[in-house]
Formats: C-alpha cells, structure tokens, sequence
C-alpha cells in the first residue's frame, strides 16, 4: 500500500506487523468548516490508553467523497514517525473506503486533532486500532 | 474583516462550536484563522458571514463573534 509520510514523500509499500485490537470506535462526529477538535478531549479517547501501545492505527471515515477534508497534526517537535496510509487494509470491514484514512503513529508523544478542512459540514466515524 | 484580531495560538483561534457529537452536543475546539481570512475574510458584518454559510456550526461561531463584541 502507499503511504505518505510526516515529510510527505511517499513509500510505495508499508508493513502492518503484529495482531491489532480495537481499542474504541467513535462514530458519527461532525467537525465544522476551518475547525478542528481535539480526538483527546472531543472524543473521550484515553491518551493513557493509547500511549500504552507501540503502535496505534486510527481510522477516519469520512460521509463525502472528500478524503483531503481531514486532517491530523502532530503539534509535538520529538515526534519520530507517522505516516497516513491511503489504502484500504484487512483490519476491519471498510464498505466505504472513499474519504477513509489510516494514520499509523510510532510515537507516544502526539497530540491528535481532526480538522474539517473543507467548507462544508462534515462526519466522522473514528476507529482506533493498537498493537503492542 | 481581518481575523487575524482574534487572540488565537499558532493561528487558531477558540471555537465553542468546533463539533457536534451524535447527541448534538456541541463540542469545543478551534478554527483556522487563514480558513477564516481565505473564505470569510471580504465580508464586515457578522450576518453577512452567517448568510454567507450553510453551516451551523460556523453561523453559531460568528453569533457568538458578535455576541462577544468581536464583529459588528
């Protein structure tokens, strides 16, 4: 699969090792025009829980063919890898792979934002994968 | 109107409508203040902005602008 990194060059192929689990899923999010909110604070996702992991694996599905409306920072200098993976993988059933998102984060120092890049209301559904 | 008069961080400014969760509670975040220049930035007036968008987070946002005091 294809994979943008943090510096935006892109790899042609990435390796998802490990057995992942599903640590939480939050579904039907709408994040208005130019905004962004935090995953932390705005979606009750634990930042104890994640950083308990090595490897996290957020998904983000978006409700319009608008994949390049969302968006996630890195607001952290120390942060050593992240990459978005554009294509789809067998973790879970995706049926509407357009406006969907991997984000793969080798790092336990992140903070995580999803931002509505778009001009337009836009929903989410967020699932979150870890590996130990 | 310049947004760039909002007290914000690294270019966001506090948005008490940023969200909305699927009990449609509103969820507070922050907005772009280039997003604002870029696509709000010809208008002067708060209801010209509301008019000027569909979306109800954004209408709520600039209201509360005026409520605030920040824009005419």
């Amino acid at each position: 699969m294809k994979v943008q990194q943090s510096d935006g060059t892109v790899k042609d192929e990435v390796v998802l090792t490990g057995s992942f689990i599903e640590l939480g899923r939050q579904l039907n999010k709408t994040v208005t025009p130019g905004s962004r909110i935090s995953l932390f604070s705005s979606f009750s996702i634990l930042r104890k829980e994640i950083t308990d992991y090595k490897e996290i694996i957020i998904n983000i599905r978006a409700n319009a063919s608008h994949s390049w409306a969302i968006d996630i920072d890195w607001n952290v200098p120390q942060f050593t890898f992240a990459a978005v993976i554009y294509s789809d993988t067998n973790l879970i059933d995706v049926t509407n792979i357009w406006g969907s998102t991997y984000i793969k984060l080798k790092t336990q120092r992140f903070n995580l934002f999803l931002k509505n890049k778009d001009t337009v209301d836009h929903t989410y559904d967020l699932y979150i994968f870890a590996t130990r | 109107m310049n947004f760039s008069i909002l007290e914000n961080v690294d270019g966001w400014a506090f948005n008490p409508y940023a969200g909305k969760d699927e009990n449609g509670n509103w969820i507070e975040g922050t907005i772009s203040i280039d997003f604002l220049n870029e696509h709000f930035g010809q208008y002067e007036t708060a209801q010209e902005m509301i008019d000027a968008t569909e979306s109800e987070g954004l209408k709520l946002f600039f209201a509360w602008l005026r409520d605030q005091g920040k824009l005419p």
